[in-house]
């Protein structure tokens, strides 16, 4: 049996990041993306942007499906909320994008109080298809709400100037997601470190035994839902001003599946695993497009002309693949990976 | 630790040089590049893969008459599945990456409304000929042309054309879409209406992505309505005419140019037989329409043959078009050039495909004048009609 070590002390127990080692790689990490948008051309930093606010995305999303155990299939309308909420305030009433972002959370916030409350006594299936619901009703009320939303003809975003600062530049943008990130995995962390993250936990590994403890289901997983929507939220409040366009197209179901996969993806439960996943799930067509291009030939065409049908291919078998031989993700993967390094060559 | 320093370094050093400037924007000695994103898989593949075809054969017919001054068409096109936020990306990676001068296509509305804020950053000239939604062109962007027929005046024109077809008793009714191209419709219709002094009996609305019309029809017969004139697209349309056969309702049914393909005379079988419908762009049918069929028989597979409609032509239209501006510019081509010469087009022929195309400072919409041809259902075609 593979010996474990376990935390034994206080401070082990609410340390936010564990270890010399870890402050390093997050520090290096942090070093590289920070100097990623001066080195590399706008469209590489187009996907960048986008890891990171799906990054964001994830980390709020497990938060309610990896850390409470609840599942949800309601991605794409708090996405969608959130996405609104800040275009408005910042378009039509200019708004800084320093108050319009932790708006978008709070009003997805309260709105997923709409969504949680009836849910409180569903789960599995029946969870999945109400939240499902609500993203289907969200799409249609986009539509009805004109003269917020714009309607069918969509919102355009206005990037206002933060410090000075002219966030039309995707550069700038960048910079702002990649801070967005790092506060909400501090948040994230905190959460989990703390007695909601303890509690979520209790939630999601056995309720009835949670409240015979003394845990308050109900509200816990009603702030599950709020700080979960809320981080979602504020990923779509950045994903409107990522393509300063907004139309009730860019919401749809699949949404909602992409976000799932990603953190299953990355490693349930796990924000590095949100990171992670977020990387391997928003960059994977663009890898599989180099690869085919690099084929060359007719399959060299392949992907160009039939990008959505690959992609929903290879996304497909990704899942299959992972949940067959890698059911703890990609985290699962790497930890294991350098648990084997630092025993080699010994099996144990 | 060197080891993980080495990496991050090597891992920097990779992306700088993906960052590597180019200083052509799309033009070299030999090739003009061009670019379009539009659905090639999905539900809008039907309109996306025929637009591409059509700007093959375009390509292909003036690459072999020598190019472009010289310069062969080098196209690239991406697949954005109808999604506008894959627009951008793809956008971004014809602009930045292929390094294209213009862009020809786009799936519709909501993606080029997208794509645009960074096509307008660089400068880049795009064309829309398969959609014509107000909100696109109101107000006019510089480097935004459209090709085509406003919604809202093809909507008049058609309903006059109509009533000049039909008994004054009759009674018309509108179905359109709850969105802003529904609003566009029902604008035109009403204007005909009130000029013409028409018997209107209403405006239905339906839901975008509704699938089942049965309410909208009994209400139409309902109402005793003997024109209907539909602001839907394809499958909507289909699903009218089946519900007005089925219930037996001695309507005709009149449709945009959006859903004039071959396809919906197969889905709407003898439901769809009488059927009309308006658009800028001939039939194959049609003189023009026979020499386009020549060409693209020379150009494109067996296969892609089976997959030509309506859009192959806007798709060889947007190639004509801005072939012509490129080749005013003579050897110093530039995208400012490309967007100079476009709005000062005048009189350009399509070989007979649509009217001829006009675009001034002042307008980026080149209105062409509309045909209109009646679903044979025997014959499988659109059959014109005479005007």
């Amino acid at each position: 049996m593979q010996a474990v070590s376990f935390p034994t002390a206080h401070a082990d127990l609410t340390r936010l990041i564990g270890g010399g080692r870890q402050w390093a790689l997050i520090a290096a990490c942090l070093a590289v993306a920070a100097c990623l948008p001066y080195v590399v051309n706008s469209y590489v930093l187009g996907y960048a942007t986008l890891v990171l606010i799906t990054a964001v995305g994830a980390v709020g999303f497990n938060i309610l499906v990896g850390w409470t155990g609840l599942v949800s299939l309601g991605y794409a309308g708090f996405f969608a909320v959130g996405a609104y909420a800040a275009a408005f305030l910042m378009t039509k009433w200019g708004w800084s994008v320093l108050l319009a972002l932790p708006a978008a959370g709070v009003v997805a916030g309260l709105i997923s109080l709409l969504v949680g409350i009836p849910s409180l006594r569903l789960k599995g299936l029946y969870l999945a298809i109400t939240t499902l619901a609500f993203s289907v009703i969200t799409n249609h009320l986009i539509l009805l709400a004109k003269p917020i939303t714009g309607g069918s003809a969509g919102l355009r975003v206005v990037r206002p100037t933060v410090f000075g600062i002219d966030m039309t530049s995707d550069r700038a943008l960048y910079l702002i997601c990649l801070v967005v990130l790092v506060m909400a995995i501090l948040f994230a962390s905190n959460i989990r470190r703390s007695h909601v993250g303890r509690a979520l936990f209790a939630i999601r590994d056995y309720e009835v035994a949670a409240r015979v403890l003394g845990v308050n289901v109900v509200a816990y997983k009603l702030l599950s839902f709020a700080l979960s929507s809320a981080v979602i939220g504020i990923a779509g409040g950045l994903f409107g001003m990522h393509l300063r366009y907004l139309n009730v197209e860019s919401f749809e179901l699949i949404l909602s599946i992409e976000a799932v996969s990603i953190v299953i993806v990355g490693g349930l439960g796990s924000i590095a695993g949100a990171i992670l996943g977020s990387v391997f799930m928003v960059l994977l067509p663009e890898m599989a497009r180099l690869t085919f291009a690099f084929l060359g030939g007719s399959l060299g065409g392949v992907f160009s002309s039939n990008a959505q049908e690959v992609k929903g291919v290879i996304f497909g078998l990704v899942i299959i693949l992972f949940l067959r031989f890698a059911p703890s993700g990609l985290v699962g993967a790497f930890r294991r990976l350098g648990a084997a390094i630092r025993r080699w060559p010994l099996a144990y | 630790m060197n080891h993980k320093i080495a990496l991050l370094t090597t891992a920097i050093a990779a992306l700088a040089l993906s960052g590597a400037a180019h200083a052509q924007e799309g033009v070299t000695a030999t090739e003009i590049k061009l670019g379009g994103s539009t659905a090639l898989t999905g539900p809008g593949a039907l309109v996306g893969i025929a637009h591409d075809l059509g700007e093959k054969v375009a390509a292909a017919e003036i690459n072999d008459a020598g190019g472009i001054n010289g310069r062969k068409i080098v196209r690239f096109f991406e697949d954005d599945g109808y999604v506008p936020s894959r627009t951008v990306q793809a956008v971004r990676k014809l602009v930045e990456i292929d390094q294209v001068l213009g862009i020809t296509a786009s799936s519709g509305t909501a993606s080029t409304i997208a794509a645009l804020p960074l096509a307008e950053e660089k400068g880049v000239p795009m064309l829309q000929t398969a959609a014509q939604n107000t909100v696109m062109f109101n107000p006019p962007h510089k480097n935004l042309f459209g090709v085509g027929r406003s919604y809202g005046p093809g909507t008049t024109d058609f309903v006059k054309f109509l009533a000049g077809r039909t008994d004054k008793s009759a009674k018309w009714i509108a179905v359109v879409q709850d969105d802003d191209y529904g609003d566009d419709v029902q604008s035109g219709y009403e204007k005909a209406v009130k000029e013409l002094g028409l018997t209107s009996v209403g405006v239905l609305r339906y839901k975008r992505g509704q699938k089942e019309f049965s309410a909208e029809i009994v209400k139409a017969k309902q109402l005793g309505a003997t024109m209907i004139v539909s602001g839907a697209i394809i499958g909507e349309n289909v699903a009218m005419a089946k519900e007005i056969k089925r219930i037996g309702l001695n309507a005709t049914l009149a449709i945009l140019w959006s859903g004039r393909i071959p396809q919906l005379i197969d889905l709407m079988g003898e439901a769809g037989n009488g059927v009309i419908a308006a658009d800028y762009v001939g039939e194959f049918s049609d003189p023009a329409g026979q020499e386009f069929m020549a060409k693209a028989k020379k150009y494109l597979t067996a296969d892609e043959l089976t997959k030509l409609n309506r859009y192959s032509l806007t798709g060889y239209v947007g190639i004509l078009l801005m072939a012509d501006a490129i080749k005013r510019c003579g050897q110093e081509v530039s995208r400012a050039c490309v967007i100079a010469k476009l709005e000062t087009t005048k009189d350009l022929s399509t070989n007979g495909l649509t009217s001829p195309l006009n675009f001034t400072p002042d307008s980026r919409v080149a209105e062409l004048s509309l045909s209109y041809t009646v679903a044979d259902f025997a014959k499988k075609e659109w059959v014109p009609l005479a005007k």
